[in-house]
């Protein structure tokens, strides 16, 4: 968008395919259980190993949105910004054994504006001055979001033990904002398109922006299966080589290319572009390519509680709207913890989905496959009708290890013939740490909100959320430890720049998604300049 | 006047039957949809072992169209996998109900075909060339997913599953809200 408005001339390659408003329905089969949002495992598959295990399974996941808008089309919208710790947690701690932390080379006070660009330009409701643990000098955009009546239990229970909670940051329109209409709190955010055009995803702000200046071509279903290196000029890249809805090839040629594929398949992609003077990946002089992989550590609570005893502390209005809309980010750093790293994250509380299928699915599950019959009819009797469940679902920090990582599978071949990225995974001990004690603590808070719950336990501690991943290609002043340079720019080539989460050294305790833009806006600045001095010409 | 003819009498006969029938045939239900894809395709009493089953997992699947949603969804690339392996499942519930009892899995009791399908869930039918538990918890998955999914597919029939969902659920598409909340007042919570 920046570059086009500008005056550049920009193509757009998404693999995927180009969805408008009118594809998104709340079809929770078609959606959520069939491959709307990802590709098919059995054409295109990655392969997963973890703890250290010998063989790679095939595997959906590790693929976040396979369409024109990528993963902010069927995001939640939970939008919270790094904090400067983030960006030096290796001189603030002096490392960990085990962990390959590393610096940020760029300084947070000057990556601040971004985000407040960030939310400008996408539209991001929240409420500015209440969590203690951001700086921030300016207000959100626009007022945050409605929040259930239960909120003020939250509020009451948190504050209580001693945390302090704030309206969770959504890239989500409270308001009329430019020419989307708000939100009409559907609940329907996560996991689907926004059919309303509330949602702040990358479809509905950046993409018609850029097609307005007439400068900006969107090819959907434009599948990129490699960078185009010439061995006579092997520090350009010359173009990309991509294959159209009809399996038939083409080589675009361009003066700059940035990659943006997500952290696993733009990793890939370098890895598969070999060429006489890359012969390890394009741009992989330093071995790094794919390595210091993060994700986020992911852990979950949840309660259970009657809808009747909500009813009576609360009254009756405004129960059926679908966010809790709370945070809580004491525990994202805890230097004086005790632990080994402090490095936490945060608490993020939620009613459950509105998803009746899985909703269903979940319950039998956490049976063990024996509720059925009469008592699986009862069971969700009472839960739609009698209960409502919150939860605390938890973003923490993973840290970048030598066992976590991408490379390509030598015996799984996707539907055009190439290696899948093959993802070994393996946490550091410090993130299942961490993570035991803020599950721990997200059941104390849920345990303490007034009227008590009927039930409260933890769902997950110490997993992998593989859709939040990061560190592929970090940045960084040395060639030798990173692979782009501040500017996002391949240390070894002139005319390639990466800018999904591939850069980040470090993970940090929230999703990625507003650091993904703000940064991308920064390298857009970048690449303007360029153009402006006639090194690019449009 | 003539004397009618043979074919007179006839026609005067058909009429009069005619009229007779038209009343009899207005008591009988609309025709079920035609069990079409792979389902459709088994002998009956492997079908009728498969409602059974679903009925099992969830009381009023199969009148909610169970069969139908699982039929169109085994004959779809992302369940092509799971065909041949529902037909195995089905013919082994059989065999082990006519090994207990002598009877087809849809003549037992209630109680045994609890435990059959437990003996199919614990993986004990588990062979070479089958998943008993995985075919089981598939099973269960195409079931919940009949009762609770868009009728179109099949299930879900006349929006029972969704009656069950009850009003408070906001998984419908927003038009069909009667309310909008963009206003926000003094008290709120924010």
């Amino acid at each position: 968008m920046r570059l086009a408005q500008a005056g550049a001339r920009v193509v757009v390659l998404e693999r995927g395919p180009y969805y408008t408003l009118r594809d998104f329905t709340h079809d929770e089969v078609a959606i959520c259980r069939r491959d709307f949002f990802v590709p098919s495992v059995d054409t295109d598959p990655h392969t997963v190993r973890k703890d250290g295990g010998a063989s790679a399974t095939r595997t959906s996941e590790g693929w976040i949105g396979v369409n024109v808008g990528g993963g902010t089309v069927h995001m939640s919208g939970f939008t919270y910004r790094l904090h400067e710790e983030d960006f030096t947690l290796k001189s603030r701690t002096g490392g960990l054994a085990g962990a390959d932390l590393a610096d940020w080379p760029i300084a947070y006070a000057d990556f601040a504006r971004y985000y407040d660009l960030t939310e400008a330009l996408l539209g991001v409701s929240g409420a500015a001055g209440i969590n203690p643990f951001e700086s921030r000098s300016r207000p959100y955009p626009m007022p945050p979001m409605r929040a259930h009546p239960a909120a003020a239990l939250v509020d009451e229970a948190a504050r209580g033990l001693g945390y302090h909670p704030f309206p969770t940051p959504r890239a989500v329109v409270s308001r009329a904002y430019g020419s989307r209409p708000p939100c009409t709190y559907c609940g329907f955010c996560g996991d689907y398109g926004c059919e309303n055009g509330s949602k702040s995803s990358v479809l509905s702000t950046f993409i018609p922006r850029a097609i307005a200046t007439g400068r900006c071509e969107i090819r959907a279903e434009a599948r990129v299966v490699r960078i185009v290196v010439d061995d006579a000029a092997p520090n350009r890249v010359r173009g990309v080589e991509y294959v159209d809805a009809s399996g038939i090839s083409h080589v675009l040629e361009a003066r700059i290319v940035v990659l943006a594929a997500s952290a696993i398949e733009s990793a890939r992609l370098l890895l598969l572009s070999t060429s006489t003077h890359h012969p390890h990946g394009l741009g992989n002089g330093s071995g790094l390519v794919g390595r210091n992989l993060t994700f986020s550590t992911f852990g979950k609570a949840t309660a259970s509680f009657s809808r009747a005893a909500l009813r009576e502390r609360l009254g009756e209005a405004d129960m059926d709207l679908p966010f809790l809309q709370r945070s809580v980010q004491d525990d994202y750093w805890m230097p004086r913890s005790g632990l080994a790293l402090g490095k936490g994250g945060t608490y993020n509380f939620i009613l459950h989905h509105p998803n009746p299928i899985n909703a269903t699915m979940r319950m039998i599950m956490e049976s063990d496959w024996e509720l059925a019959g009469e008592a699986l009819s009862e069971r969700m009797r009472r839960y739609f009708h009698d209960e409502l469940w919150m939860e605390v679902e938890i973003f923490g920090e993973f840290l970048p290890t030598a066992r976590t990582y991408i490379d390509l599978d030598d015996h799984v071949r996707d539907a055009q013939g190439l290696p899948v990225a093959r993802i070994s995974v393996q946490q550091h001990p410090a993130d299942v740490e961490v993570s035991r004690v803020m599950t721990q603590r997200s059941v104390d808070m849920l345990s303490a909100i007034q009227p008590a719950a009927d039930k409260v336990w933890k769902y997950a501690e110490g997993g992998t959320t593989f859709h939040l991943q990061h560190g592929t290609c970090r940045f960084g002043r040395d060639p030798s430890h990173s692979v782009l340079n501040p500017s996002c720019r391949a240390h070894e080539l002139d005319n390639l720049y990466v800018t999904d989460g591939s850069f980040m050294p470090t993970s940090g305790g929230v999703p990625a998604t507003p650091t993904i833009i703000a940064n991308s806006l920064r390298v857009a600045d970048i690449l303007r300049q360029r153009f402006v001095r006639g090194e690019i010409a449009g | 006047m003539t004397q009618p003819t043979r074919r007179d009498l006839m026609r005067g006969l058909v009429g009069a039957g005619g009229l007779l029938l038209l009343p009899v045939c207005r008591l009988h239900k609309p025709a079920e949809p035609v069990l079409e894809g792979p389902i459709g395709a088994w002998p009956r009493e492997r079908q009728e072992t498969l409602a059974a089953a679903a009925d099992r997992i969830l009381p009023g699947a199969t009148a909610a169209g169970a069969l139908h949603y699982m039929s169109y969804w085994l004959a779809q690339p992302f369940w092509t996998f799971a065909s041949h392996e529902f037909e195995i499942g089905a013919l082994l519930l059989q065999r082990e109900a006519r090994q207990r009892r002598r009877l087809g899995f849809a003549s037992l009791g209630g109680a045994d075909q609890d435990e059959v399908l437990s003996v199919m869930r614990r993986g004990d039918l588990t062979s070479a060339r089958f998943d008993s538990a995985g075919f089981y918890k598939r099973l269960v998955t195409l079931t919940v997913e009949s009762y609770l999914a868009d009728p179109k597919y099949g299930g879900n029939k006349d929006g029972v599953g969704w009656q069950l969902v009850g009003a408070h659920s906001c998984w419908w598409a927003p038009k069909k809200l009667d309310r909008l909340w963009p206003v926000v007042g003094a008290g709120d919570v924010l």
